[in-house]
């Protein structure tokens, strides 16, 4: 982990959350599908960062994200999941030869189907979480889990949207 | 001793995250935390100056409804002012109906004693969560204190939750835990509106009793018992009348009069004789349970 990984975290972290705060919050497409991009920060960080980090980096963008929509700890506890289970599923994913120094959790560095693999899981396990939270129980479970696939087309396709930027910006 | 300490070195990742999940989970399930810690909402300084800025590029695309807003809502005022200033003629010139100049004179005189109207902006909105909020741009400075109506040119929009000097907070109409006590205009029938939590425009109207005849299309304004809301105030027109043989109560649909979504100003509204009504209110259930 060099400082050049570490700067591109930082950016990460702004733009995400900038987004999040700013335009996505108030954003839906149809009732159904809406944007966590916020999430972002934690699934985009460098892949050798202690595991402690990730989880301690939803729950601080999490709540964050819960001042701002009157939500306090909806956000917070859907981004602890993840983070805790981010180096599970890391290891789960891991290439035949193991991770490299200098490969990074970007669809740019380890392909499509890796990043799919590895991003889905967890976007899939926040969402669901989050709206489960929300309907406080699974008595609407079905409705919970059609915004969640439909949220998570919606939130992956913005994570992507971000990557190719920063993988243009670098040119 | 040792084992366990080691035990516990190892196992401390998912001790913090289940320590981490602890907080969340108290954060969501304690109300009392929540309303001690009134800085960490969106009537926060920070929170709110961010978000208002983020509501100022929005506000360029929605400058057309407001327009056709403010124009219908003066149209609507000048009606009105007309009806008061043609009583005011007939009155003068008619000796018989002097009573009448008199009521005009008293009407208007209550409603500026008891009611005083704030206009605020609209910095964050949501529609789409099962308890929604709004945050308006004017707060303990300006007068606002928690508990005051909300309304908009169209009908209600909710109640004054957190007040920080600049900031308010408001629950949103469109909130499970909201009730607005209200009445069917046409037949004076007296219930109440709650959200079910699905549909913005949508909310339902309980406690009608299968002896009265709500219709498809009757008005339902704020009803005159409440302590918050004006009387009279617009809430929507009834899209759905349905009851089953074994119950008493009707179920009505109401189409919402406020299109929140679209929200961009609102009054606040300060009831002045608020105070004396609950405390009064207050002594009489007390005296009552003795």
């Amino acid at each position: 982990m060099n400082s050049r990984t570490i700067l591109t975290s930082i950016v990460y972290i702004i733009v995400f959350n900038a987004l999040q705060i700013l335009f996505m919050r108030q954003l839906d497409l149809f009732g159904l599908a809406f944007c966590f991009c916020y999430i972002g920060t934690v699934v985009l960080m460098p892949i050798k960062i202690n595991p402690t980090w990730p989880m301690l980096a939803g729950f601080a963008f999490g709540l964050v994200l819960d001042f701002f929509q009157d939500t306090p700890g909806l956000h917070a506890a859907a981004g602890v999941l993840t983070g805790y289970l981010r180096i599970f599923s890391l290891n789960f994913n891991t290439p035949p030869g193991g991770y490299e120094d200098y490969m990074q959790p970007t669809v740019y560095s380890m392909g499509v189907p890796w990043y799919l693999g590895y991003t889905l899981p967890l976007l899939f396990v926040h969402h669901l979480f989050l709206f489960l939270i929300e309907y406080a129980g699974i008595g609407q479970f079905l409705m919970a889990l059609i915004k969640t696939l439909c949220s998570m087309v919606f939130t992956i396709a913005v994570l992507l949207l971000v990557q190719a930027a920063s993988a243009s910006s670098k040119q | 001793m040792g084992g366990l300490l080691q035990f516990l070195v190892r196992i401390r990742f998912f001790l913090l995250f289940i320590g981490l999940e602890g907080v969340c989970i108290y954060l969501l399930v304690s109300q009392n935390f929540y309303q001690r810690v009134v800085t960490l909402n969106s009537s926060n300084e920070v929170v709110a100056k961010t978000m208002a800025l983020s509501d100022a590029v929005s506000d360029y695309f929605y400058l057309a409804t407001i327009n056709s807003n403010l124009a219908a809502e003066n149209a609507e005022l000048r009606k009105q002012l007309m009806d008061i200033r043609l009583a005011e003629e007939f009155a003068k010139y008619d000796t018989l109906s002097h009573p009448l100049a008199s009521k005009v004179d008293s009407v208007i005189d209550e409603r500026t004693k008891i009611y005083d109207y704030r206009v605020a902006k609209v910095v964050n909105n949501s529609v789409n969560r099962l308890n929604n909020f709004l945050t308006i741009n004017k707060g303990s400075a300006d007068g606002i204190a928690p508990g005051m109506a909300v309304i908009s040119p169209e009908g209600v929009v909710g109640k004054i939750r957190y007040c920080s000097p600049n900031f308010s907070t408001v629950t949103s109409a469109l909130h499970q835990k909201m009730i607005i006590t209200s009445s069917i205009q046409r037949i004076g029938a007296s219930g109440a509106v709650t959200w079910p939590g699905n549909n913005p425009r949508m909310a339902k109207m309980q406690n009608i009793a299968r002896h009265l005849k709500p219709r498809v299309g009757d008005s339902v304004v704020t009803g005159e018992q409440s302590s918050v809301f004006p009387p009279g105030v617009m809430i929507g027109r009834i899209s759905k009348v349905d009851i089953k043989d074994n119950e008493t109560f009707f179920d009505i649909d109401v189409t919402l009069a406020t299109d929140f979504s679209t929200l961009q100003y609102v009054y606040v509204v300060y009831n002045k004789m608020k105070q004396q009504q609950d405390s009064l209110q207050a002594i009489t259930d007390f005296k009552m349970n003795e």
